[in-house]
């Protein structure tokens, strides 16, 4: 098709009918005939034709050209003049033809071995078999799923499918030792709570007691007067730093970490699911500042709402960070020394203190349960400073807590829950009822620790056990003392205690007939029944 | 030949010269694991070794017998045997049925419908229409 110059006038089409259904360009035949001035129509319509506003191609490169010069420089682009489309064309070099650097991913480059072969390295597949399926609803339901499960890990500390421990240890102590300074950790806690003035249930903490303790909670010494009740042989630092991390509650920021949720394209931040998660994750903060202001109701507001599981987070974000830098060891945590008052009524016993390098604190008396007689009423309080409860034996705890009377219900609750998370023991109502003293919810613990025998023989073998370990006393001093001597049913001779259920062979067994059963059966070549389902028959 | 008369030999009577138990063993079974053995566990843990010391001429077993209820069995010297099931008792109550079964012989359990029991024979001899007050018309 020839060009035709475009005519600077406007020319209407002649025949408006047949020219509405044809091309501009082409003439209309009944104009064919006779020169007719130029059928393109210069309407304003037609006029707004990109390449309408100049006159050749060369004026158009030109322009091209300097607009290029302009932005990109004076280096011609080489794919100016270019055909794309050309096999041999320019634009078509290669990156590694031209020299450039390639970019090569760590992934995608093998790791030598011992033997020089590279291993390892990325070789393109030929096939789509056996490749891992990317994209698709299923594939992202998958990733939102496992995202999910790992923030629920993070967050309750347990495993999607595992039940809830309730706080309580599965590793369930039952050593006297070890239940005595888990008891002594859990009344320093609770009496700090309460000489703070705090809530004495640590469980309502956002950390819900699960904390680092420090290791000088258990040499914390104690010190108890009718005056002043029991005190606690610890510094306002430490008392503050254990404040500080038993009601220690992770800030807002730290709860919503960018990385908790996904940072893909914004259509997956729109999908439903998502959404639905940051509804969620906003309610949290807006209860999370709430709480800053007034801890009460934040209390009250999280109970009532039905399902809030970014509340329940183990360690906040921070502590998550620094486990891999230990805390520095600090000398000032050291306890300060406990200035017990003087005393004037004389000393009956003094124990050296559990740790001689603590040699500023001032002398420990303890009173022996039955050497000490009534006080009198004019002589001054005694006060009796009680000794820190290390590795001793089970006498001496109880010995120490039996002087301090526990009267207040919420502190005698407070401590019985804390125990029952710390030791996993759960104590009764009517002992907590009945326990008036420390000493006797210690006892108490103890006593639930203690295993009990399975089965009655069993009872009977440890029941045995402990009546032989007991010092033998005459029948005179036992009838001084009020008491019957208590005969265990094993050490008497006319009676037989089995363990298992009576069967023919323990029958014949005891007249002597079964080695001549069991000849006999020998002799006709038949098979001696075993006990229980063993053997050839069960013989009753 | 000469006549001797019947030596006359005293009668035994259990109990009038010697005294011989007629209990010669008790069998107490229990279970580990049913409910209504806890009385019968709690009477063999507290009360069983005085009942046993202050009867050592009996001989008492004690064995498990599970999924079954708790039962005391004697054992007699005529060879016969009394069971008693003592589920859901109190250990009082397994005491009363212990001492009951001490107490019992092996003879089966008879309705007694008269005032006394004697081997005696009557003092003043049985009645017959032959003797007594004549009659007179």
């Amino acid at each position: 098709m020839r060009r035709i110059p475009r005519s600077p006038r406007s020319i209407a089409l002649l025949s408006p009918s047949s020219s509405i259904l044809r091309p501009s360009y082409h003439p209309p035949a009944t104009l064919c005939l006779r020169p007719a001035p130029s059928p393109f129509s210069t309407s304003p319509k037609c006029r707004a034709g990109i390449m309408s506003s100049y006159s050749s191609q060369r004026k158009h490169q030109a322009f091209v050209r300097k607009w290029q010069k302009r932005l990109l420089g004076e280096s011609e682009p080489i794919g100016a003049h270019v055909d794309p489309y050309d096999a041999t064309s320019p634009v078509r070099i290669a990156p590694e033809e031209m020299g450039g650097e390639e970019e090569v991913l760590d992934e995608e480059q093998g790791v030598p071995g011992e033997d020089g072969v590279v291993r390892g390295a990325y070789v393109p597949a030929t096939r789509g078999e056996g490749l891992e399926r990317v994209g698709g609803k299923k594939w992202r339901a998958e990733r939102e799923e496992e995202e999910m499960r790992e923030l629920w890990v993070e967050v309750m500390g347990r495993d999607v499918g595992e039940p809830d421990s309730f706080d309580i240890p599965t590793k369930i102590p039952r050593d006297p030792q070890v239940l005595g300074r888990l008891f002594h950790q859990a009344v320093v806690e609770v009496y700090t709570l309460k000489e703070a003035k705090q809530e004495l249930d640590l469980a309502r903490y956002a950390r819900k007691g699960r904390y680092a303790v420090p290791d000088w909670i258990y040499e914390t010494s104690v010190h108890y007067s009718r005056k002043l009740g029991l005190e606690l042989g610890i510094s306002e630092a430490q008392k503050q730093e254990l404040l500080k991390e038993i009601e220690f509650a992770p800030p807002a920021e730290e709860v919503l970490g960018e990385e908790t949720l996904t940072e893909d394209l914004d259509e997956e931040l729109e999908d439903p699911a998502v959404e639905q998660l940051e509804e969620v994750v906003e309610e949290v903060v807006e209860a999370k500042e709430e709480a800053k202001a007034e801890p009460e109701k934040e209390i009250k507001k999280v109970q009532k709402k039905s399902f809030d599981f970014m509340a329940n987070r183990q360690f906040p974000r921070s502590m998550i960070k620094d486990e891999a830098a230990p805390a520095p060891i600090e000398e000032q945590v050291i306890a300060e020394p406990v200035v017990i008052e003087a005393e004037p009524e004389p000393v009956l016993e003094v124990r050296q203190p559990a740790e001689p390098a603590k040699a500023t604190e001032s002398e420990v008396i303890v009173e022996t349960a039955t050497s000490q007689p009534a006080e009198p009423a004019e002589a001054p309080e005694p006060q009796i400073a009680i000794e820190t409860p290390s590795p001793k034996p089970k006498q001496s705890f109880e010995t120490i807590y039996s002087r301090v009377p526990l009267t207040d219900p919420a502190l005698k609750f407070a401590l019985a829950k804390r125990l029952t998370t710390l030791t996993g023991h759960r104590l009764s109502d009517p002992t907590l009822h009945t326990t008036t003293t420390l000493g006797d919810l210690l006892t108490s613990l103890l006593a639930t620790a203690k295993p009990k025998p399975a089965t009655l023989h069993e009872a009977l073998k440890l029941q045995h056990k402990e009546l032989r370990a007991q010092p033998k006393k005459s029948r005179a001093q036992l009838a001084r003392e009020g008491l019957r001597r208590k005969e265990s049913l094993l050490d008497l001779p006319n009676v037989v205690v089995r363990g298992k259920k009576e069967g023919l062979r323990d029958r014949e067994r005891e007249v002597g007939r079964w080695k001549v059963v069991e000849y006999a059966l020998a002799e006709r070549g038949l098979d001696v029944p075993g006990e229980g389902r063993r053997g050839a028959k069960r013989i009753h | 030949m000469p006549l001797s008369a019947i030596k006359t030999v005293a009668k035994a009577q259990n109990g009038v010269g010697a005294f011989i138990l007629q209990c010669k063993r008790l069998d107490f079974h229990y279970s580990n694991w049913a409910g209504s053995s806890r009385g019968m566990n709690a009477f063999i843990r507290s009360q069983l070794p005085v009942f046993a010391k202050n009867n050592p001429q009996i001989e008492i077993r004690v064995s498990p017998r599970g999924n079954k209820h708790p039962v005391i069995i004697g054992h007699y010297i005529n060879g016969k045997t009394k069971p008693i099931c003592v589920r859901n008792m109190t250990p009082e109550g397994v005491r009363e049925k212990t001492e009951l079964l001490r107490d019992a012989s092996g003879e089966k359990l008879k309705r007694v419908n008269k005032p006394v029991t004697s081997l005696n024979e009557s003092v003043r001899g049985i009645w017959s229409p032959f003797h007594g007050a004549k009659i007179q018309i």
